[in-house]
């Protein structure tokens, strides 16, 4: 999976165990559940998540303040305390209400952008794997490209381009993040299209289109589903990473990740203004991670 | 295996020029004039005519073909221009960083290996066990703190805290760039540098090993219920003969890879760290660079960073050969 | 000149020189007084090194070769390493490579005195037509620097920056009688002031003789005629001035083998960790960044109560019809009154700066306190003139934008500022713009209200409002100010050589700006940022340009 330092995609590749092979038969939906109720870490991943997603879900009506809100009497850069749970920020915004709407941010960003460097990876990779030839070559020459441009590069022109808002956000972290999953779709398709059920769709004569989509896919959608489910987390620290270098979304945007870039400098001084964003990042993008190992264990049943 | 590497050799050139083509276009796309920002247009307006001559004096000018046609000439001459922004020679500006980026990417390197691969091998190994347990949530904890955020932390608890409160001198890190310059065999630091290096190349290497060693611990898991391993164990060898001469080679394949990747984008995209670290390295040097429209720097950065990515990747994937002998290059090439 | 601290990147287009500006009042005068100083009299060290961490945060310096740099921090370097025809300090400009200067009756015309003996750090000897040359140098168009525009002030200068003209017409040299005569292309009385600024610094022969090796030179070893030389050609992470050994200017009062022989400025990638450099000792001074002030305050030397020469405002763009033009004059009364300057001095800058009653600083001659009408925070003025607003027929479509440049520190003050107006019941919404692109987007009439900020070059008014505010003055263009009654008492008072009556003309131009046009809201004025360690640095005097006297510096015993 590619959990790598959010400047650099890459790390993903075709090599990574467990996700790659998917020949194995696929298991039953009570049972992969059944395996992924053993992991415990997995489970409090999960639970965690449910409750960042029922924050997000209900932010107005849990946070005490809006998120660009500064309520009376104003205090600046106040510690934590009964009236503001997590202190308040330097003009004097209600930190908890920030971090809370910021779950809205995060996950929205996390997820979409996630979305879409799956749907480039996936039409890509498939496209490659399955057909190969003259079009593997172009599409592998292609993320060859992209691997070694610095991604970072990238994602700051991509910024520049399209303006500074959580949306450009959503589209740069999504088009730098399809190269990993191209290769493993595609290194998947590869494996996937010599097998005998295949051949045997493709002697009934059924549409390439078909066997793409109802035999061939569908058993790709292991190594998808658990690299989709990890790159949720690392889009979120990217949001953070773009947001230091100035180019991520913008204030009174609640992002946790622009909030940890701009109380950078707090640690000491007033360290609630990086401790709680930072902390929401940091469980969030754990409770993805754990999740995401438990759903690899659970749908590869020779590790069990 | 030399025919192999020829081809992949020849197959590095439509991808580097794909990569800076590329990147030419993409600045040129970008709002904002470049010669704007030549003569100081985020600061102010500037004066047209000022304008007209900068454009003129640096070829931008000319019709956006005529300037790529250019390019290419130049950059294959090794003639990468000169910075838009303070007129020095990107030749030179590629001297002072690429061997920092270099010394510090090693370094981030070796703590990947050793750590990395260490921590997952045990943790493969005594599976279960609560270190086991303390690995995987340690590497994945530790994958998921912001660098930057990292970087201040070890700042503060590694240099400014110790000097504050008069710990011993042998303690004392530094927070920030590169220090005495002081070098043994290119990379191994002399004298105070090591106090220089520490924190950056932790900083570095942080989320990667974490990475590593969660590849390195599945890896195995898998490679020790693999067929041939259950045979090696039939034959009565003993667990530790098992292990490190039949699965170790194999289960380090993915994460040879994997570092061979990170190796690559850690020289150009180091640039969290190299920030935070004031490290002058070429990530960061490469990001200030896109800010400012700088287009030789950028080009000419890149062009290395590109070459230097493929090049490792290169001598990653013929290492397969020694792993495994079954692999015979030249057969596929993804 | 623009300040590349991410914090406060700012604007302004001339620089002031200000050599040796502490020195040259002898010690406590005028506006001058540096800030570091306030311990009383340490006991100094002779000699010694400084670290200096605070100047460069954020990029390395771009130009260190006086013709063309734009940038403050950059002017910290080639302060040291220059001295100017004249320096202007507070009220009056002093004399400085020229022993005098004098201008005919209508300051069209003026003589500056070279003083004999002056040397170059290679013993060069400065001339008449050092200047000269160095002056076709820095305007030579293929070259040309940011600030080359400023010979437009001179003779011939339009033609020779559009290369119509070879040689500037209105400079003439004679080395026989020791003199540098300048002619203006139009009458200007502080023109005393801006032949101190960098672009007219002396440069040697070494490089002004070659036109083919002008953009190199200041990537080779410079030299120059100030307190400190280049040690080793410039990096990007380090420039190291040592002591020149045979300069003789003024270092008030001491004597200069006691002063510092070493000046290291490290480049920091990020002012967080200039500071956390600062803490675990390796640089002697440092950045403040805003959220550090309070800490600043307690634990380090600072340069916090030196009041700097620059405004930070937002101007309005006159053209545009949602708020420009007479009939929305309340609509903009109402705005100024709505801010609450010291809340975001308080919540932003930790109070570190002066909530501003006008455009001009204190410390500009011909300063008046409370020109301002409209920029004191009274929130029933500002309901009742929002209400006059309306009630004459008027409505807001639509929230106003507030325009400017991303990431430079400038969000906490624009969501005060939509936070402010939201009370009076005006809607508005910030519209950040990427820094790339700002001001150009700006003069593509993109401004409504929108963010500049501005450091004096030189200690005149006209630098303030012609500069920003005149309709010849590109930057007043942009923003879209153009009021016939204001040009004309500005091109007045300019060409007034009386002190008095040109700070008159002056003061009445900014009541135009200001109270009858309000075309501009001021919000505060600038402090120092430097934080040093006082156990080091006994003496660290900041001048009210922002730039730090050098050769005054002098470490603890």
């Amino acid at each position: 999976m590619s959990l790598i330092e959010p400047t650099g995609p890459s790390a993903a590749t075709a090599g990574e165990p467990g996700v790659v092979d998917v020949a194995a038969a696929r298991p039953m939906r009570s049972e992969i559940w059944r395996r992924f109720r053993r992991n415990k870490l997995a489970v409090v991943g999960l639970v965690f998540l449910a409750f960042v997603i029922l924050l997000a879900i209900f932010a107005p009506l849990i946070a005490p303040y809006g998120f660009a809100e500064r309520p009376l009497p104003r205090v600046y850069r106040a510690p934590p305390s009964a009236a503001h749970w997590f202190g308040t920020d330097g003009i004097g915004r209600d930190m908890f209400s920030r971090v809370v709407y910021g779950a809205r941010v995060s996950l929205k960003v996390g997820i979409l952008a996630t979305a879409l460097s799956l749907s480039i990876g996936v039409l890509l990779g498939s496209l490659a794997g399955y057909f190969g030839g003259l079009l593997d070559t172009i599409v592998m020459r292609l993320t060859d490209v992209f691997l070694a441009i610095p991604y970072i590069i990238l994602a700051v022109a991509i910024a520049t381009l399209f303006g500074r808002s959580e949306g450009s956000i959503i589209v740069v972290l999504g088009l730098t993040g399809w190269l990993a999953i191209t290769r493993i779709v595609r290194a998947t398709f590869l494996s996937l299209r010599q097998l005998e059920y295949v051949e045997a769709a493709r002697a009934l004569g059924f549409s390439r289109w078909r066997i793409m989509t109802r035999h061939v896919l569908p058993n790709a959608l292991q190594p998808i589903i658990v690299y989709g489910t990890i790159s949720v987390g690392t889009v979120i620290l990217s949001e953070a990473a773009l947001s230091f270098l100035g180019v991520g979304p913008q204030d009174p945007t609640p992002a946790w990740g622009l909030m940890v870039a701009q109380g950078k400098g707090d640690l000491v001084s007033a360290s609630h203004l990086l401790f709680f964003p930072g902390g929401a990042i940091f469980l969030t993008v754990l409770a993805f991670v754990l999740v995401g190992d438990g759903l690899r264990d659970a749908l590869d049943p020779r590790l069990r | 295996m030399p025919s192999y590497i020829l081809r992949r050799l020849l197959l590095l050139i439509p991808t580097i020029f794909v990569a800076l083509s590329f990147l030419f276009f993409l600045f040129f796309l970008l709002p904002g004039d470049p010669v704007d920002l030549i003569v100081g247009g985020e600061n102010r307006t500037p004066d047209p005519g000022v304008i007209l001559r900068a454009r003129a004096r640096y070829g931008l000018d000319e019709p956006l073909l005529i300037q790529f046609r250019d390019y290419w000439s130049r950059t294959l001459r090794w003639d990468l221009g000169e910075s838009f922004l303070n007129g020095r020679s990107v030749n030179d500006i590629l001297g002072e960083r690429v061997v920092n980026s270099a010394r510090l990417s090693i370094w981030a390197i070796v703590i990947e290996i050793i750590v990395g691969i260490g921590v997952g091998l045990l943790s493969a190994i005594k599976r279960y066990s609560i270190a086991d347990k303390l690995t995987t949530i340690g590497t994945a904890a530790a994958a998921a703190v912001p660098v930057f955020v990292l970087g201040f932390v070890f700042q503060y608890a590694f240099a400014v805290y110790p000097n504050q409160h008069n710990w011993p001198e042998w303690a004392r890190l530094r927070t920030s760039r590169l220090g005495p310059d002081e070098w043994f065999l290119f990379f191994i630091p002399r004298g105070d540098q090591w106090r220089y290096l520490l924190l950056p190349a932790l900083t570095l290497a942080c989320v990667s090993t974490a990475l590593a060693a969660r590849m390195m611990r599945g890896s195995m898991l898998e490679v020790m219920q693999a067929d041939y391993m259950r045979t090696a164990r039939a034959k009565g060898l003993g667990e530790r003969a098992v292990v490190t001469r039949h699965g170790l080679r194999n289960a380090l394949i993915p994460v040879v890879t994997l570092i061979g990747l990170d190796f690559g984008t850690v020289i150009g995209a180091a640039v969290l760290t190299e920030t935070v670290f004031s490290w002058p390295g070429l990530g960061f040097t490469i990001a200030d660079a896109v800010g400012d429209r700088d287009l030789p720097v950028i080009l000419g950065l890149t062009l290395v960073v590109v070459l230097a990515y493929a090049v490792v990747n290169l001598i990653v994937d013929v290492s397969y050969a020694w792993f495994d002998p079954r692999i015979r290059l030249g057969e596929g090439d993804a | 000149m623009k300040s590349r601290r991410p914090v406060i990147k700012l604007l302004a287009l001339l620089a002031g020189l200000v050599l040796l500006t502490a020195a040259c009042g002898g010690g406590a005068d005028d506006a001058d007084e540096p800030g570091g100083a306030q311990e009383d009299a340490p006991k100094t060290q002779k000699g010694g090194e400084l670290v200096d961490g605070g100047t460069f945060v954020g990029d390395p310096p771009e130009h260190i070769d006086p013709a063309l740099n734009s940038t403050l921090d950059a002017y910290q370097v080639i302060n040291a390493m220059y001295d100017g025809l004249t320096e202007p300090t507070g009220a009056e400009v002093k004399p400085l490579v020229a022993e005098s200067v004098e201008s005919n009756d209508d300051a069209s015309v003026w003589t500056f005195k070279i003083r004999e003996g002056m040397k170059f750090s290679n013993g060069e000897e400065i001339k008449p037509t050092t200047f000269q040359k160095s002056w076709e140098r820095a305007s030579n168009p293929d070259f040309a620097g940011d600030y080359a525009y400023l010979f437009n002030f001179i003779k011939g200068g339009k033609e020779k920056l559009d290369g119509k003209a070879k040689t500037l017409e209105g400079v003439a040299a004679d080395d026989g009688a020791g003199t540098l005569t300048v002619t203006l292309a139009s009458p200007y009385s502080n023109f005393d002031a801006v032949a101190g600024f960098q672009t007219f610094f002396p440069m040697p022969d070494e490089a002004t003789s070659d036109p083919a090796k002008f953009t190199a030179y200041e990537n080779g070893l410079m030299i120059g005629n100030g307190p400190y030389k280049l040690e080793k050609p410039r990096t990007d992470q380090e420039i190291s001035l040592v002591k020149n050994d045979t300069w003789t200017g003024d270092v008030d009062g001491e004597k200069w083998e006691d002063r510092l022989d070493r000046i290291r400025f490290l480049v920091n990638a990020d002012p967080d960790t200039s500071y956390n450099a600062l803490g675990a000792g390796e640089v002697d001074t440092a950045n403040i960044p805003p959220a550090r002030v309070s800490d600043a305050e307690a634990n380090w030397g600072n340069t916090l109560d030196v009041a700097i020469l620059g405004s930070y405002h937002y101007v309005i763009n006159g053209r545009n019809p949602i708020i420009g033009g007479e009939k929305n004059k309340l609509l903009r009364q109402a705005i100024s009154q709505a801010i609450d300057r010291e809340e975001i001095n308080e919540a932003v800058y930790n109070g570190s700066r002066t909530s501003s009653t006008g455009i001009t600083p204190d410390g500009i001659p011909g300063f008046k306190e409370g020109i301002c009408k409209y920029c004191k925070y009274d929130l029933e003025a500002a309901k009742k003139a929002f209400a006059d607003w309306q009630a004459a027929g008027n409505k807001l479509a639509a929230p106003i934008q507030i325009q400017f440049n991303a990431d430079a520190g400038h969000e906490p003050v624009v969501q005060i500022f939509v936070d402010n107006l939201k009370e009076v019941g005006i809607q508005a919404a910030a519209q950040p713009f990427p820094t790339e692109t700002y001001f150009s987007q700006l003069a593509d009439g993109a401004c409504v209200i929108c963010r500049t900020g501005w450091f004096a070059d030189y200690p005149t008014y006209d630098n303030f409002m012609y500069d920003l505010f005149h309709s010849d003055s590109l930057d007043g263009n942009t923003y879209g100010f153009v009021n016939e009654e204001f040009d004309g008492l500005v091109d007045k008072a300019k060409a007034t050589v009386d002190k008095d009556e040109q700070a008159k003309l002056f003061q009445q131009a900014e009541d135009v700006l200001l109270n009858k046009e309000i075309m501009a809201i001021p919000i505060n004025w600038y402090k120092g940022d430097y934080a040093f360690d006082k156990d080091k640095i006994a003496k660290f005097p900041q001048s009210n340009f922002g730039l730090i006297a050098w050769e005054q510096v002098a470490l603890a015993a």
